[in-house]
């Protein structure tokens, strides 16, 4: 059902910015579905003449979505299903039905009836969001492009901007050793400006149209741009960068291919959105009702599977003007799979993916005013599940010539380009900032969960707009800096700021008299200046630390019965305890927010112990080492662990 | 009443739990941390019998005696409430916590699949030469296996064809011959697993290799005749 | 030939030692303390040799073919807590090695043919009391009346039925870690607020004759105990005398059950502890599959390494 637009000789030419729509079929597991290298069959048995005979009558074909062979899809997810740590949905069931477009409808009711089918349903062709519409302006360029990169005020620092040039100054800051995969329809990795760290098209048919290069080229340079001294230049500039188009594939297998080349840690950008069911699923000039992707079953299982592995997925929220939180988006289309559940509420299921809202620039960016800053822009859709906001209006990047045009689309930049288009990019370049510092001070990668948290927790808050209030939440505009204090914390900075807190708890234990709250205070200062100093080589040997400040607490109780020593000792342990945990959470394992380890650190100023206490529980494991008299040795048999096997 | 016992990521059992309600079978899902986690656990062993009482956060209260059958799809013992205990009782706990879910899940009146073991609390063995020995003794296609300390040898990816499961000794899912279908319930006897799921590879020549057997079955592979002989064995 | 694996100067181990070279029978010892030059090969036969086991074991200069060996005991420690191996980082090389031989050694030592004291698998039941005690009950000894409760009402009517009656309760482990048993007593309903995070084992204390049973095959030596406190192995720190030791011998019927009980848990040698009630009913409270019984041999001058050696050696049953 593809529309063309008409275009005028002054607009840039495109054949098609809205594709087809897609018959997606989930078939039932216990089958064992075969539709690949020849075969249609069922490897358990079950009879397949009847689905054969449909898809025969109605000239259509059934293919794997996710791979070549169904053998493939399933070998690939072998190979990745170690690196997972939430469950994986198997890939193998998903098939495309290729036919002519006016028999989807009744070819899906007929697939849906078939024993062999758990779900089939049509989905509307991925579109390009209409909101960029700007023509290059037909003045040829200058012989050496200006430097445009002080219109990019969204690198600057907040509120207005995400801070970009502060990251720039910290090792990695600029996205280095990070992977980043557009999905989308085409790009132009020919501009002036996009030559460094690029790896091209890697998978899918890129689709025709400058306006399908228009937006893949914006997008890219506003994370890739290369830092020199003309054009633009990208949030992320170091990251690498390569393109996946969903043209000739579809929306799910470009994802899962992007997926397949990406390491725990890199990220891909989902560009892309199409009509939901406000308006029945139908195209609309002005995009109203258009949707997130991963509301559809095999684009969720494409972003799960990835997510999973600890991949980044940036996903635009889109351009509907929609609420997600809607009760609408509980009921499944039509011919979904009976387990389905609306993934725009988490409480049902996560997809993983960071969702991006659009915002309004600051008032005044380029001489023109969209609504209080960071503000819900109109057509932006809104929910419980936006992560962030990034930029909707007037963002400077390559492509479509409003700003520089000429015969050239190499030598293109925009002034205006929008959208939760716009904006997704702008939380993809913060997120390869924040990955290149991890990478370079040593820490693991963040996860999608620290990710969202410090997303959330820090920033520029969204603000009121008339008729759009912050209670249709978009989430923060990114600040880096804070947003790598949340997710990055410095060592000496977050002993410094526990060791104020166990100070201050242990002043708020105390409830002695005054002597003894002087001897306290002296003794956490004691402590908190002895916990400074030692903090580097505690983090290197926190265990021995630990055991040895425990071992002297427990010594010192065990002989000394004075109240306040007792005390001041129960605060070390505590200390050495937190220490510990933290050691724990500082190697990237946990790498929850500061004020989820503030939290942890209060909680252990009440700890559970066993009904059956420690000191009736003698450590045997290691008694068949102890002596060799034969006193001794009475004594140990007499001890000695008569265990089990070792686990 | 059937209790399927699982871990909230479990979606093949939230699947199963799904067909057996669908198919009016008396079934409840119980998730492990809800188990652990309960308000009230009493078991209590005599002489004669077990009994017990869980009464769990959300209301529903469990008796092991009274249980007609169980999915166990145990995993491993959550601990995330013990996170404010004390090092030394936090590791006390656990031990604690692992033996106590053993020994209840052995004092449930009706039939456990699969029944939990010592050392692996979902029942079944997970040691490669273990495995490898006891499909080779089935009669199954197992190739030969070797390690040493003298090298580092990694298992290569297993990419498998057919995934088989069997319970009782009959077959669910992709059609295997009959051979090796006898294989495959004799492999799950030594393995002490009712319920198996056994991963074959079928070369382009049609020579068939085992690769790996598991007691975390997929349900779904199986589909709704495996959750039908489900519902008849378990719940019967 | 016979392999003994543990630490050599142990004293089970050492008198298991002993027993052999009296008996003339061949062995060997895998000393753990010397794990670093010490090397395994473990391989397991295809379909076509049945999954035959094979392989063999690098010990002091010698390579001994896995097939040769057709006695095992095993006694040995967790190697991550070996004197060489503790301290080490991570990743360091001895630490790996000892752990790669360690899972090859239990792997083979559960499925070798041969008489092996005792498989790790089947080891593995003493993890749990109360699982151990549901099989002790199927082969028809009496078990303590238990509660395992997290809740501290449930926990007191126990306690207070059984105070009520005139008995004494018993709170100890539910797992393989030990501790040392102790009676309830009124302090401690003031902190029973503490098993609300963690099931507890509470017991009705059975008063009687303590009596290890060990089983070696069908061999049963028994041994009682005789002691002023609750737990006889900390009588001396309990009560200031230590437990007096003494041979007995078992009626028919017990005999028979106790050699049932280790064949149900296919633990060839084993420690059971029994009580016998005054009432003459044998209550048994767990099985031991790795006793220390150098303490009853000495106690009770018993030879129960000679039996373990006569019984790996295949002279008897």
């Amino acid at each position: 059902m593809a529309r063309k637009r008409a275009r005028t000789s002054q607009k840039s030419q495109s054949s098609a910015v809205m594709l087809p729509g897609e018959l997606v079929v989930v078939t039932r597991r216990e089958a064992a579905f075969r539709s690949s290298a020849g075969r249609f069959e069922s490897a358990s048995g079950q009879n397949v003449s009847d689905l054969a005979n449909l898809l025969k009558r109605h000239g259509a074909r059934m293919s794997p979505i996710f791979g070549a062979t169904e053998e493939r899809v399933m070998a690939r997810m072998a190979a990745v299903r170690e690196a997972a740590h939430a469950p994986m949905e198997d890939l193998s069931v998903f098939y495309r039905v290729d036919a002519p477009p006016e028999r989807l409808p009744e070819l899906r009711d007929r697939l849906a009836a078939s024993e062999l089918v758990d779900a089939a349903f049509v989905k509307p062709g991925t579109e390009l969001p209409a909101i960029n519409d700007m023509t290059a302006a037909p003045e040829e360029p200058p012989p050496a492009s200006p430097d445009f990169s002080a219109r990019q005020t969204y690198l600057d620092a907040a509120p207005g901007g995400v801070d970009a040039r502060w990251a720039w100054t910290q090792s990695g800051g600029r996205g280095r050793d990070v992977r980043i995969f557009d999905v989308e329809g085409n790009w132009r990795f020919t501009h002036e400006d996009l030559t460094q760290n690029q790896g091209g098209v890697v998978g899918g048919s890129p689709l025709a149209g400058v306006d399908w290069t228009n937006h893949g080229t914006a997008v890219l340079g506003e994370f890739s741009g290369d830092v020199n001294s003309i054009g633009i230049v990208g949030i992320s500039s170091d990251a690498t960068v390569s393109a996946v188009s969903h043209g000739g594939i579809g929306s799910a297998a470009a994802i899962n291919q992007a997926a397949s080349r990406c390491r725990a840690g890199d990220i891909i950008l989902l560009e892309m959105h199409r009509p939901g069911p406000r308006f029945n699923f139908a195209s609309r000039t002005d995009q109203r009702g258009y949707i997130a992707v991963e509301w559809w079953p095999d684009d969720f299982a494409a972003i799960v599977n990835a997510t999973s592995r600890g991949i980044i997925v940036v996903e635009a929220a889109g351009n509907g003007a929609e609420n997600l939180d809607d009760a609408l988006y509980q009921t499944a289309a039509a011919g979904f799979p009976s387990g389905w559940r609306n993934s725009f509420r988490r409480s049902n299921r996560d997809s993983g993916a960071i969702v991006v809202g659009a915002g309004a620039p600051p008032p005044g960016t380029h001489g023109r005013d969209w609504g209080p800053d960071r503000s819900r822009l109109d057509f932006s859709n809104w929910g419980a599940l936006i992560d962030a906001q990034g930029w909707g209006r007037e963002v400077t990047s390559c492509g479509y010539g409003d700003l520089q045009g000429g015969t050239s689309e190499d030598l293109w930049y925009t002034d205006t380009f929008s959208g939760t288009s716009s904006a997704s990019p702008i939380v993809v370049g913060v997120i390869a900032c924040a990955q290149g510092i991890a990478k370079a001070r040593g820490s693991a990668v963040l996860t999608f969960t620290q990710i969202r948290n410090c997303l959330r927790s820090t920033g520029s808050p969204q603000q009121d707009a008339p008729g759009r209030p912050a209670s249709q939440r978009i989430g923060n505009r990114p600040d880096l800096r804070a947003f790598i204090a949340c997710a990055l914390p410095k060592r000496k900075e977050l002993v410094k700021e526990i060791a104020k807190e166990i100070a201050k708890e242990a002043v708020k234990e105390i409830k002695d008299t005054k002597e003894v709250k002087e001897i306290k205070e002296k003794e956490t200062k004691e402590l908190v200046k002895e916990v400074k100093e030692k903090d580097v080589k505690e983090f290197k040997e926190g265990k021995e630390v630990k055991e040895t400040i425990k071992a002297e607490g427990k010594e010192l109780k065990e002989k000394d019965k004075d109240k306040d020593l007792v005390e001041g000792k129960l605060i070390e342990n505590k200390v050495a305890e937190t220490l510990g945990g933290l050691q724990q959470l500082n190697t990237g394992a946990g790498g929850a927010g500061v004020g989820e380890r503030l939290s942890a650190l209060e909680q252990t100023v009440q700890q559970l112990v066993h009904f059956i206490g420690q000191e009736l529980r003698p450590d045997l494991s290691r008694s068949a080492l102890q002596g060799s008299s034969q006193a001794a040795k009475d004594d140990k048999d007499l001890k000695d662990s008569e265990k089990g096997s070792e686990s | 009443m059937l209790v399927i016992l699982c871990h909230p990521d479990d979606t093949s059992a939230l699947w199963l739990d799904r067909q057996l309600s669908e198919a009016g079978v008396d079934v409840t899902l119980v998730s492990v941390e809800q188990l652990v986690f309960s308000r009230s656990i009493t078991h209590a062993l005599t002489s004669t019998a077990d009994t017990g009482t869980i009464r769990l956060a959300d209301g529903r209260v469990l008796h092991p005696e009274a249980i007609a059958g169980l999915i166990n799809r145990v995993r491993f013992v959550p601990t995330q409430h013990f996170t404010n205990a004390a090092t030394g009782d936090r590791e006390y706990a656990t031990a604690e916590l692992h033996a106590f879910l053993l020994a209840w899940l052995n004092g449930v009146a009706g039939r456990v699949l699969n029944p939990a073991r010592p050392l692996l609390l979902g029942g079944g063995i997970n040691d490669m030469a273990a495995i490898r020995h006891y499909a080779a003794l089935a009669g199954l296609p197992a190739p030969g296996w070797s390690r040493t300390t003298r090298r580092v040898d990694f298992d290569s990816p297993v990419s498998p064809t057919h995934d088989v499961i069997v319970l009782d000794g009959r077959g669910f899912g992709p059609i295997i011959p009959a051979e090796l279908l006898g294989g495959c319930g004799r492999l799950a006897a030594y393995l002490g697993t009712p319920l198996l799921q056994i991963a074959f590879s079928r070369n382009a020549v049609g020579r068939w290799e085992f690769l790996h057997a598991t007691a975390k079955v997929d349900f779904e592979r199986g589909g709704r005749p495996l959750a039908a002989a489900l519902a008849r064995t378990v719940a019967a | 030939m016979i392999l003994i694996a543990g630490i050599s100067d142990e004293t089970p181990v050492s008198q298991v030692i002993e027993a052999l070279e009296g008996s003339g029978a061949e062995y060997r010892v895998f000393d753990q303390r010397g794990v670093a030059a010490v090397h395994m090969t473990l391989e397991i036969g295809d379909a076509a040799a049945g999954g035959a086991l094979g392989g063999y074991l690098e010990l002091d200069g010698e390579t001994v073919p896995l097939c040769r060996i057709t006695g095992l005991y095993l006694r040995t420690m967790d190697d991550r807590l070996l004197p060489e191996i503790v301290n080490a980082p991570v990743g360091a090389p001895q630490r790996l090695h000892a752990r790669r031989l360690h899972e090859l050694l239990l792997a083979w030592a559960d499925l070798m043919p041969g008489r092996v004291l005792n498989r790790p698998t089947a080891m593995a039941s003493n993890q749990s009391k109360p699982y151990q005690a549901q099989i002790i009950r199927e082969v028809g000894f009496g078990i303590a009346e238990t509660c395992i409760t997290n809740d501290p009402d449930a926990a007191r009517a126990f306690i207070a039925r059984i105070w009520g009656e005139g008995g004494g309760v018993i709170y100890k482990s539910i797992s393989g870690i030990r501790s040392i048993v102790q009676k309830v007593t009124k302090h401690d309903l003031d902190r029973l607020d503490r098993i609300r995070w963690c099931p507890t084992q509470f017991q009705r204390l059975v008063e009687g004759q303590d009596i290890r049973a060990h089983v070696i095959g069908r061999t049963v030596i028994a041994t009682a105990i005789a002691s002023a406190g609750v737990d006889y192995r900390y009588a001396a720190r309990d009560t200031g005398t230590p437990a007096q030791l003494e041979a007995v011998t078992l009626e028919p019927a017990t005999v028979a059950r106790c050699v049932a009980l280790s064949q149900r848990l296919e633990l060839p040698l084993a420690g059971i502890d029994l009580r016998r009630t005054p009432d003459g009913e044998m209550v048994c409270f767990e099985v031991n599959p790795s006793p220390a019984f150098s303490f009853y041999q000495q106690g009770a001058s018993q030879s129960i390494a000679t039996c373990i050696a006569h019984y790996l050696a295949g002279d008897c049953d």
